[in-house]
């Protein structure tokens, strides 16, 4: 096979682009790890529901014509509306799966996060059938709701989910650039911009906020953070708020830049971005943008060398190569139980 | 009225009963040492005080104030800090950054109290950009009481200042904790270091097993024959 640059140079735009995916879901993954040493294993369905939130946002903007008027203004409000969604999904789960659990077994939790993680997919899956059942309700034969409704009500059900594929409007082109003889879409720029500015405020907010100052204190240690004032359980909804804004925004960008989206697309940029986070050093947040980033190079460089149908192979075998030879992962420390 | 009045707390860690009935209490402007082997009860003491912990029976009372209904990170805004066990630095936040820590329940500007900290802990100001983790021993005590001092307390705990100490530190730490009463601080403060506890305390608590088994003034503590045989290690 001979070695084609201009295509080797693609790759790499392509896998920096994936790379913002990951490293913006990994950042959940490890800003949780960091608060609670537990892996949120349903941080993929969070990144699934921000894309679904965005989409019926979308829609209903068509609707109403703003986005014909004012396509910018109807896509930061997406953006919005999506991180919005996925915030308060993430913010939910932790108060009702997780904060339950804390004083469990380490098992409890992840477990619980399986099961928020299955119970997601089923229900996008299964709302609008599910709102035919609840408005064909009868007592004594006799509706429940009255006709008009159920119609207006499953429409909206069927808008927001459903069985089936659901597609983002084409918004982005693939009208572009070249840089040298390498074409560059203007999508994947935007990608990149977006990803980048929002983990260079993200990381800004860490280092110099008074919350993220907060959240750096609860994660060494939640009792004597408590003893300077700080309220731990918001520390740690706010955390699984950003985290979730976060995986979010990435839900948004894949239907927007990739159009197609359904309730199992959480899982498998969930397990890549809980490896990123593993790469990076879990629990590190620096960390998590990096392994973000080397996970999707690694994926471009691998099938160089391989077929493409084993870019799973690559980054998996990678996540198994750094658990054996460096748990520690490139910035982290040792997955331990000390910070609990 | 007592600052601090502390009645008949039982505190249990699942099943096991580990203050058994404490009562105490400390006067505004003292300093009051509780002393007692180790296991005896005096860490979960000052956890109770602090609301880490919840009495499942007795009530603390501060500036007469049943605090049984407040969680443990509004006790701060009170008045009470903590230099907790084992220092408890943040260890990869800087050191300036774990005294802002210590100043997060206050609002106003900080920079005075950050040079008087710096003021009687000059060390501190020279490794204020160092991450925590790298200090030493008594560097971190330095800045466990430092961080516990800038939210202005008007009741501070401190548990085990000395422990694992060298001893030319452990004066200077019982030096200083004699300079901040002075400057208008209460403390309570917990030591296995009878000796030098009871130097610089006006009265004194002896917890054994979870319970209070003598109190007095430092001095007659200091004079008594079980102190002397059991902590003192006068024989
Ligand atoms: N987290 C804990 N779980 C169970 N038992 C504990 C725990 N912490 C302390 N204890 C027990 O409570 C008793 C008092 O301990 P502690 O307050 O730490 O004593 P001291 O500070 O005087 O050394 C001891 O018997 C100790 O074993
Ligand atoms: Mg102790």
């Amino acid at each position: 096979m001979e070695f084609d640059f201009t295509r080797f140079a693609e790759q790499l735009i392509n896998g920096l682009t994936v790379g913002s995916f990951y490293a913006l879901i990994a950042l959940g993954y490890t800003m949780v790890y960091g608060v609670l040493t537990m892996i949120n294993f349903a941080h993929g369905e969070i990144f699934m529901m921000g894309a679904y939130i965005g989409l019926f946002s979308l829609n209903r903007m068509v609707d109403a014509g703003l986005y014909e008027r004012s396509p910018i203004t109807a896509i930061i409000l997406t953006f919005l509306a999506g991180m919005a969604g996925a915030a308060l999904t993430g913010v939910t789960i932790e108060r009702l799966a997780y904060r339950p659990l804390r004083r469990a077994a380490r098992l409890a939790p992840l477990i619980s996060a399986i099961g928020i993680s299955i119970f997601l997919q089923e229900f996008v899956r299964i709302l609008p059938a599910m709102g035919e059942q609840v408005m064909g309700l009868r007592i004594a034969g006799n509706p429940i709701f009255p006709p008009g409704w159920q119609e207006a009500v499953i429409g909206v059900l069927e808008d927001f989910g459903g069985v089936q594929v659901k597609t983002y409007p084409g918004i982005f082109t693939t009208d572009g650039f070249y840089l040298g003889e390498v074409y560059v879409t203007y999508s994947r720029v935007i990608i990149l911009v977006i990803s980048m500015l929002t983990m260079v405020g993200l990381w800004l907010l860490v280092k110099f906020s008074r919350l993220g100052k907060a959240m750096r204190a609860v994660s060494e240690d939640k009792d004597v953070a408590a003893l300077m004032g700080i309220n731990v359980n918001r520390v740690i909804s706010q955390t699984f708020l950003i985290g979730s804004a976060l995986a979010g925004l990435a839900g948004v960008m894949q239907g927007m830049f990739y159009l197609q989206i359904r309730n199992t697309m959480g899982f498998v940029p969930g397990i890549k971005a809980f490896t990123a986070a593993v790469l990076g050093g879990i629990g590190n947040i620096p960390g998590a943008m990096l392994g973000g980033y080397t996970l999707g190079l690694a994926e471009v460089i691998g099938i160089q060398f391989l077929p493409a149908i084993y870019k799973d192979v690559v980054a998996f075998g990678l996540l198994v190569l750094i658990l054996i030879f460096k748990p520690t992962g490139i910035l982290g420390e040792a997955l331990t139980e000390k910070k609990m | 009225m007592a600052l601090l009045e502390v009645n008949d707390i039982h505190t249990y860690y699942g099943n096991i009963h580990a203050l058994k009935g404490v009562s105490l209490s400390v006067e505004a402007g003292e300093i009051v040492s509780l002393i007692g082997a180790n296991g005896a009860g005096k860490t979960t003491t000052l956890r109770t005080i602090s609301g880490l912990l919840r009495p499942r029976q007795g009530s603390i009372k501060f500036k007469g104030e049943d605090l049984a209904s407040f969680p443990a990170h509004d006790l701060v805004y009170k008045g009470i800090s903590m230099v907790p066990e084992g220092r408890g630095v943040f260890s990869r936040l800087t050191v300036q950054e774990n005294l802002e820590m210590g100043a997060y329940s206050r609002k106003d500007n900080i920079a005075s109290d950050l040079e008087r900290i710096f003021g009687i802990f000059p060390r501190l100001k020279e490794r204020r950009k160092q991450v925590a983790g790298t200090l030493s021993g008594g560097e971190q005590q330095m800045l466990a009481t430092g961080r516990a001092l800038m939210s202005r307390p008007s009741l501070l705990l401190m548990d085990e200042p000395s422990m694992g100490l060298a001893p030319i530190l452990v004066e200077g730490i019982f030096d200083t904790i004699q300079e901040i009463n002075q400057e208008g601080t209460t403390i309570l403060l917990v030591e296995q270091n009878a000796l030098m506890a009871l130097q610089v305390a006006s009265r004194g608590y002896v917890l054994q097993t979870g319970e209070v088994v003598l109190e007095d003034t430092a001095e007659n503590l200091r004079k008594n024959q079980m102190v002397q045989n059991a902590y003192l290690g006068i024989q």
